[in-house]
């Protein structure tokens, strides 16, 4: 693994000499400014995004760490102290092992795609196999992969081993038509709706949303864009977080912006014959916190609790967890009503809704102080611990199944596995390192 | 503690050094981490008498001394020639027994300080703060009062390490004591408070575990703990340890732990079983661990907030205690020990929980001279304030009623109340229980907009005052103060003991129920007995309110009335339904006046406006017939986008529209409402259409509206979709569910069909003739208008509501029919079902009434009781109030009854007076006399429409019309409308219900609320902001105290 400085070096020597295509490609089992998490239905493994966010290499990657083996590394380490060889004691924090990588990785798995990506997302295409999208800022475009569950590797046409994803699964021009405009820039967060088999993408810098129809037996195609859904100027009409309230056809997304505290609902109609497209419904205001006037603004991720009756938003002005219910009311509608708020973090910039055995719990990663916050949203909801794990935490991603939380350290080249089994004296503390600490 | 005569020399010196150092720091540098909770420690010279009278020999110490000795000495000082104790004037000493001023020694009242320490739960920190105590009370400048720095070693202003996430405070009786309850390490710390202040270098914070009976840890996180309030001795020493009770709850031990604050032990215990119910249990608690390895928990009751209030007049001590997962207040007595003896529970309606909750002293209620201080039994009630997670906050009444109370009456309905004790405490839902709010989500208080509650806390202001002039900022009584998720802290009124109990009938305006009733959100607004007269008391019909929002609710200019000269002529204006008028008789001038004015009579305005409460601060309120169900703008939300987009298909017969979001009967959408297509407006290009669409305008089209049609099949479409095109594409509700219209073509009925039905085809063409006369400004006896070219046939339409036959346009060829409708089938249509690829993508469409004026509120939205059905049909929900109404038809049932309690049939067809402007024509001809005119009163029909802000009488639903003149009145039509889609009418209403709230600093996220010894507020502003554009406040969180008896002023520790 190379260190920061190191890189720091290999970045001026590359450019005092002319890089060969095999110099500047990542290799394959390291992880480089991580930033986007996802975990396969099963548990069974995790996705990971290098956003190759100091241009090193020529690509960002997918990585796919295999959940079992960390799940036994971290058991043992917990039961018996026991330490994986591929692991020592993380010296600066006393309870944690800081892993290699390379050894928890699948091999062979993984895939390169373009830089500066953020978030991504797994559809569910049954059977073991799932679909892998990524918003990809540097492209700009939607990637996408295909997990093949029995071969446990992704593949996005772009050849063998560590393949880049060939433009086939890049969509870059929407219905695949020259005559269409291209996505928009600034592809942010995506939310996937497995059983309506669609994707949504925000962008940052235009407020659009993007419509991808993913069928699970078939090609993803953009098939829809709607600009102007938010308030702003110029560049400033952020979309940020996304996420739907139940998959289905009666799904809801909810869509928060970076600029107003406005939030889109949004659905998606399906003609026979032609492709999907979005329907934007009504909207509502983050009225009920902040002081000053009571308006939130600066969104940055919305999750929704289980059966979808409850959300969650991470609002950096005022620094707040808010959730509202969004159980259906009398006339059939969710009633997105604040039902409980927390004061949180500066710089909140991801979060997840998991229960680790003891109810619901929102994950909370905030970038600039290097801490998780878990809130409890019983009664009006409550800070319940805050977690430190590392610098720049940004996206998360659970394995309720087996009481583990990852959260990627952006600037310390790692995966945080934090503890959720409440049995554990590691509770809500990080016991694993995927990554040395750069 | 040592001796030290000059310590405010010596800590000013000391200051001087430390800021010179390390506690400096630049202007708006913050000091506060994001407290959480706070309590305070009384600190000064304090002269230890060992229980006897002051000795000019007793030693002077500076240590903590029990809050008394401070809250005492903020007491008015007594004059030089203080009357005796008993005799009238006399006022209390402001010292402590023994704390006097002796001759030759210091005074002692100038060293008292209060110390403030705020927990801050993220950080593990205490900080601590710090003010004079001001002898006569009164408030603070923001930087009187000021944070201390915790470690003068360390550069800033440090807090005090305390443990982990500490999510309370409370103060031991002596004041020498702090614990906080750590969420992180279950267990307590203890702060020495003369350590800290003394800045003595010795362990500072120990920890303490918090044992039950058995000896075994107790390791339940903690989220609320207090103290109790006993009196600790005045001129002693500190003890070695804390000393009295702490009440800890324990939420996932479904416990509240009464423990030994000097060991830690539990020596009692309230316990919640799995529905909530409370019992005394032993200090054998076992709770589940939370910290370390933590242990499966079980269901049950989860406590999370206490309050305690000790009333030396009833000699009461009670704990209440509140419950986030059950709808239950539980009240616990104290002995005078302070340990549990009995408990009894209150049962909320609803299924919510609690999460604060604050109990008031045995109250006086009712009455109107000012403070009361002796307690009559008739009169007497106890007060649980609880912040539900409904986002109100619920009220219970706990001496003898033991319910909770419904904070939520209609005044429409209490006018007849002539005993203020009827108000004490309502039983919701209980027969005998007045009409709840139609507003309202619960009996409990509910705050504007989008607000909700988040800590309650009660006090007293105005103590000892004799009754003053009512202002919203002069308070009276008891009180309570309610923070809120947007920064505000509301004043509840609990007993305002300056404004009436009951409503005067002939002073409605100096006794509104909604100021003067209990457990009302208290209003800020000024002046609202104020009425349109002079300082001699006479009237003035011009008048339309004192300026800044001040005075009662009224519209803030005379009612517009939208006319469209060409639906309407002019001059004939007054054809449409308009507002009541009365005449108005005054010192200015005689005019008429719509009944929303300033000027009308106060029971007028009473009757228009019986609610204070009800009404937003200002709101535009229109009334449009065949309006739009959903206004909203980009900026507001109430009532759904105005225009909305869907899915659009086509079946045999039908056009349908789809919406996964599932709006319409949140809409209020009803059978035989219609859609209008709204397609795209050519002005935009090709933005509001799809991927490779195009906004195309038929040629034909006499609308301009386009539709967004396939780039590539323009041409061919264009031909398809013509009838459709060129239409105003309006179709019938058939079918309404919640994410689906099922929709007719829509036929064109004659504007003057008959409200209670057409008779013939004659009639109809009749009722042609005249509806061309509209648009004609003559007199009648000079209309030539000729006769309609059209032709109409009276029957059934089924595209509108059953049970009427109305007059239709009928048709052989498109040339018969009026524009933006379609010949089809013989009659002319607003709207046809086209080819599906007409419609194919996202269509964009609003939603409008049927014959109906709908009353929409720009801030309250567009009212209805639609709900959706067990088979996700829109239908109106049975059993709701009858003021949740937004459509005023042109005919309704009869009224019942004229009084402000009659709300049902609701609307209802009436015969009121009028009052109009009308010419002053010379006998036998229509030349007025002069331009002025004349007022004349007449009784006409009217259509009385009630909601929860308003009744008014919309008069001449139809107008009879004219005989020979403008205005005769004449024309002996009945029940012949003259009103088109499009026409409407409203005002903008100024001077609605304005919130009192506490202090003039905004908070962020003011997540408690406390109250201090001396009666003052504080609000602990947890809340951490930074703007960008540095313009605004930019804190980490912030303290900011209140005196009630000076509301709207404030100071702030940051």
């Amino acid at each position: 693994m190379l260190s920061r400085s190191l890189a720091a070096g290999a970045v001026i020597l590359a450019a005092a000499c002319t890089a060969s295509s095999e110099d500047v490609r990542p290799p394959e089992g390291e992880l480089f400014f991580p930033t986007g998490l996802a975990v396969s239905p099963d548990e069974g493994v995790l996705f990971v995004l290098s956003a190759n966010s100091d241009l090193r290499y020529d690509s960002g990657t997918i990585s796919v760490v295999d959940v079992e083996t960390v799940d036994r590394v971290v058991t043992a380490y917990k039961t018996t102290g026991e330490i994986d060889p591929a692991c020592t004691a993380d010296q600066e924090s006393p309870g944690t092992i800081e892993c290699d990588e390379a050894a928890f990785m699948v091999g062979g798995a993984g895939v390169r795609i373009g830089n500066f990506s953020s978030t991504l997302a797994v559809q569910d295409k049954g059977g073991n196999d799932l679909r892998v999208l990524v918003p990809v800022r540097g492209d700009p475009s939607v990637t996408w992969a295909e997990w093949d569950g029995a071969a446990r590797e992704l593949s996005c046409g772009g050849g063998q081993g560590f393949e880049l994803c060939d433009d086939d699964h890049r969509l870059t021009r929407m219905r695949g038509d020259v005559d269409l405009p291209e996505v928009a820039e600034e592809p942010f967060a995506i939310y996937v709706d497995s059983v309506a088999q669609f994707a949504m993408i925000t962008h940052l810098s235009s407020g659009t949303v993007t419509l991808v129809d993913s069928p699970a037996a078939g090609v993803p195609v953009l098939a829809d864009a709607v600009a102007g859904l938010f308030g702003g100027s110029g560049s400033a009409r952020g979309a940020t977080g996304v996420a739907g309230r139940q998959a289905g056809d009666r799904n809801i997304v909810y869509v928060q912006s970076r600029t107003e505290d406005r939030i889109q609902m949004l659905s998606v109609a399906r003609a026979s014959g032609s492709l999907p497209f979005l329907v934007p419904s009504s909207y509502f205001f983050l009225n009920g916190v902040g002081g000053a006037g009571g308006t939130s603004s600066d969104s940055r991720g919305v999750a929704f609790g289980t059966n979808g009756e409850r959300a969650y938003m991470i609002n950096r002005f005022p620094p707040s967890l808010q959730i509202y219910d969004t159980t259906l009311d009398v006339t059939g509608v969710p009633r997105n009503r604040l039902s409980g708020a927390s004061d949180l973090c500066r710089e909140a910039s991801g979060l997840v809704v998991a229960d680790g055995g003891i109810g619901e719990r929102a994950f909370v990663s905030c970038f600039l102080s290097g801490e998780v916050y878990v809130i409890d949203p019983q009664g009006t909801s409550r800070v319940e611990a805050v977690a430190s794990v590392g610098r720049a935490p940004f996206g998360l991603a659970a394995a309720e199944s087996r009481q583990l939380l990852f959260v990627s350290t952006f600037l310390e080249d790692s995966v945080a596995v934090i503890d959720l089994d409440p049995s554990s004296s590691t509770f809500y503390r990080v016991v694993m390192r995927i990554g040395v600490r750069s | 503690m040592s001796l030290r005569p000059w310590f405010p020399l010596t800590m000013a010196a000391l200051a001087s050094v430390s800021c010179g150092s390390t506690a400096q720091e630049p202007a708006g540098v913050p000091n506060l981490n994001r407290p959480v909770d706070l309590a305070f420690a009384c600190y000064g010279q304090t002269r230890i008498t060992g229980g006897n009278g002051a000795d000019a020999a007793d030693p002077l110490e500076f240590q903590p001394a029990p809050l008394e000795s401070c809250r005492i000495r903020t007491q008015d000082k007594p004059p030089e020639n203080n009357p005796a104790p008993g005799e009238n004037g006399h006022v209390p000493p402001n010292w402590p027994p023994g704390q006097e001023n002796l001759p030759n020694q210091p005074a002692l009242e100038s060293s008292m300080r209060w110390f403030i320490f705020a927990v801050q739960s993220a950080s593990g920190t205490v900080a601590v703060a710090e003010a004079n105590v001001n002898e006569g009370g009164g408030g603070y400048a923001s930087g009187e009062i000021f944070v201390r720095d915790g470690d003068s070693l360390v550069p800033g202003k440090n807090s005090l390490s305390v443990g982990s996430m500490p999510i309370a405070v409370a103060a031991d009786p002596s004041s020498c004591y702090m614990m906080t309850a750590n969420a992180g390490s279950c267990d307590v710390s203890v702060i020495d408070v003369d350590a800290i202040v003394e800045r003595r270098n010795v362990p500072l914070v120990r920890r303490l575990d918090v044992i039950n009976a058995s000896g075994a840890r107790v390791l339940a996180r903690p989220a609320a703990m207090i103290s109790d309030v006993r009196d600790a001795e005045i001129g002693v020493a500190c003890p070695a340890n804390p000393q009295g009770l702490l009440y800890i709850a324990y939420p996932e031990c479904h416990a509240v732990a009464v423990v030994e604050a000097s060991t830690g032990m539990v020596v009692s215990s309230i316990r919640f079983d799995a529905i909530g119910t409370a019992t005394i249990g032993d200090g054998n608690l076992s709770c589940p661990a939370e910290c370390g390895m933590r242990m499966p928990t079980g269901d049950g009751g989860r406590p999370v907030a206490l309050d305690l209030v000790r009333d030396d007049f009833s000699g009461n001590r009670r704990l209440a205690i509140g419950q986030d997962n059950r709808p239950v207040i539980t009240v616990v007595d104290l002995d005078a020990g302070y340990l549990p003896t009995a408990v009894e529970q209150v049962e909320l309606e609803g299924d919510v929980g609690v999460i604060d909750v604050a109990i008031t002293k045995v109250i006086n209620m009712t009455g109107s001279d000012g403070w009361e201080d002796m307690i009559s039994p008739l009169r007497a009630a106890q007060y649980v304030y609880a912040v539900a997670s409904d986002a109100t906050v619920r009220v219970a009444e706990v001496t003898t009623r033991d319910h909770e109370c419904e904070t939520q009456l209609d005044p429409r309905f209490l006018r007849g109340v002539t005993d203020g004790r009827d108000f004490i405490c309502f039983e919701p839902g209980q027969v005998g229980t007045p009409p709840r709010r139609a507003f309202a989500r619960s009996p409990g208080i509910q705050l504007p907009g989008d607000d909700a509650p988040l800590s309650v806390v009660v006090s007293e202001a105005g103590v000892d005052r004799p009754s003053a002039d009512v202002a919203p900022k002069t308070l009276i009584g008891h009180f309570a103060f309610v923070t809120s998720t947007i920064g505000l802290t509301y004043v509840v009124n609990i007993d305002d003991d300056n404004y009436a109990d009951t409503q005067n009938s002939t002073a409605p305006l100096t006794t509104q129920l909604a100021l003067g009733m209990p457990h009302q959100l208290r209003d800020g607004g000024s002046l609202r007995d104020d009425s349109a007269t002079t300082a001699e008391g006479d009237l003035l019909c011009d008048f339309a309110g004192p300026a800044d929002n001040e005075g009662g609710p009224r519209a803030e200019s005379i009612p517009t009335s939208f006319v469209n000269s060409t639906r309407i002529a002019n001059n004939k204006g007054f054809y449409m339904p308009y507002l009541r008028q009365l005449a108005c008789d005054g010192e200015d001038s005689d005019r008429a006046l719509p009944e929303v004015m300033y000027a009308t009579p106060p029971i007028v305005r009473d009757d228009v406006f019986p609610d204070l409460r009800a009404l937003r601060f200002e709101e535009d309120w229109s009334f449009q017939w065949e309006g739009s169900l959903s206004l909203d703008t980009a900026s507001t939300a109430t009532d759904g986008p105005a225009i909305r987009a869907g899915q659009v298909t086509v079946a045999v017969g039908s056009i349908n529209v789809y919406d996964a979001a599932g709006p319409y009967c949140a809409a209020g959408v009803m059978p035989f409402d219609h859609v209008q297509m709204r397609g795209c407006d050519p002005a935009q290009g090709d933005r509001q259409c799809g991927l490779g669409e195009t906004c195309y305008v038929h040629p034909d089209a006499t609308v301009a509206t386009g539709a967004c049609l396939p780039k590539d099949r323009v041409d061919q479409l264009a031909s398809a979709c013509r009838d459709y095109l060129v239409s105003v594409r309006k179709f019938a509700v058939q079918r309404a569910s919640s994410g689906h219209l099922e929709m007719s073509e829509r036929r064109r009925v004659l504007r003057t069909s008959p409200v209670t039905g057409c008779t013939s085809n004659e009639q109809c063409t009749e009722l042609a003739d005249y509806e061309a006369t509209l648009t004609a400004g003559d007199h009648p006896q000079d209309d030539m208008t000729p006769a309609s070219d059209k032709t109409y046939v009276c029957e059934p339409d089924p595209s509108r509501a059953p049970g009427l036959n109305r007059c239709q346009q009928t048709c052989g060829d498109a040339g018969d029919c009026d524009e933006g409708t379609v010949c089809s089938g013989g009659y002319c249509l607003e709207g046809t079902i086209p080819p599906p690829e007409c419609l194919a993508g996202l269509q964009r469409y609003s939603l409008h009434a049927t014959e109906a004026f709908t009353v929409v509120g720009e801030r309250t939205g567009y009212i209805h009781d639609v709900v959706e059905n067990s088979t996700g049909q829109c239908v109106r929900a049975t059993g709701a109030n009858p003021l949740v109404v937004g459509r005023i038809p042109l005919t309704a049932p009869p009224c019942t009854g004229d009084g402000v309690a009659d709300v049902t049939p609701n609307p209802c067809k009436t015969t009121v007076q009028h009052t109009e402007l009308v010419p002053d024509y010379m006998p036998g001809t229509c030349t007025p006399v002069s331009q002025v005119g004349i007022l004349r009163t007449v009784p006409v029909e009217a259509i009385r429409f009630r909601n929860h802000v308003m009744t008014i009488n919309v008069v001449d639903p139809t107008y009879p019309g004219d005989a020979v003149c403008r205005h005769d009145r004449g024309g002996g039509l009945v029940g012949i409308p003259t009103t088109y889609p499009g026409f409407a009418f409203g005002f903008h209403l100024i001077g609605g219900f304005a919130t009192q709230t506490a202090g003039s600093l905004l908070a962020v996220f003011p997540s408690r609320i406390a109250r201090s010894p001396d009666g003052a507020v504080w609000i602990v502003d947890e809340g951490d902001i930074q703007p960008l554009d540095g313009s605004s406040l930019s804190t980490t969180g912030q303290i900011i105290r209140v005196d009630p008896d000076a509301v709207d002023s404030s100071a702030f520790v940051r």
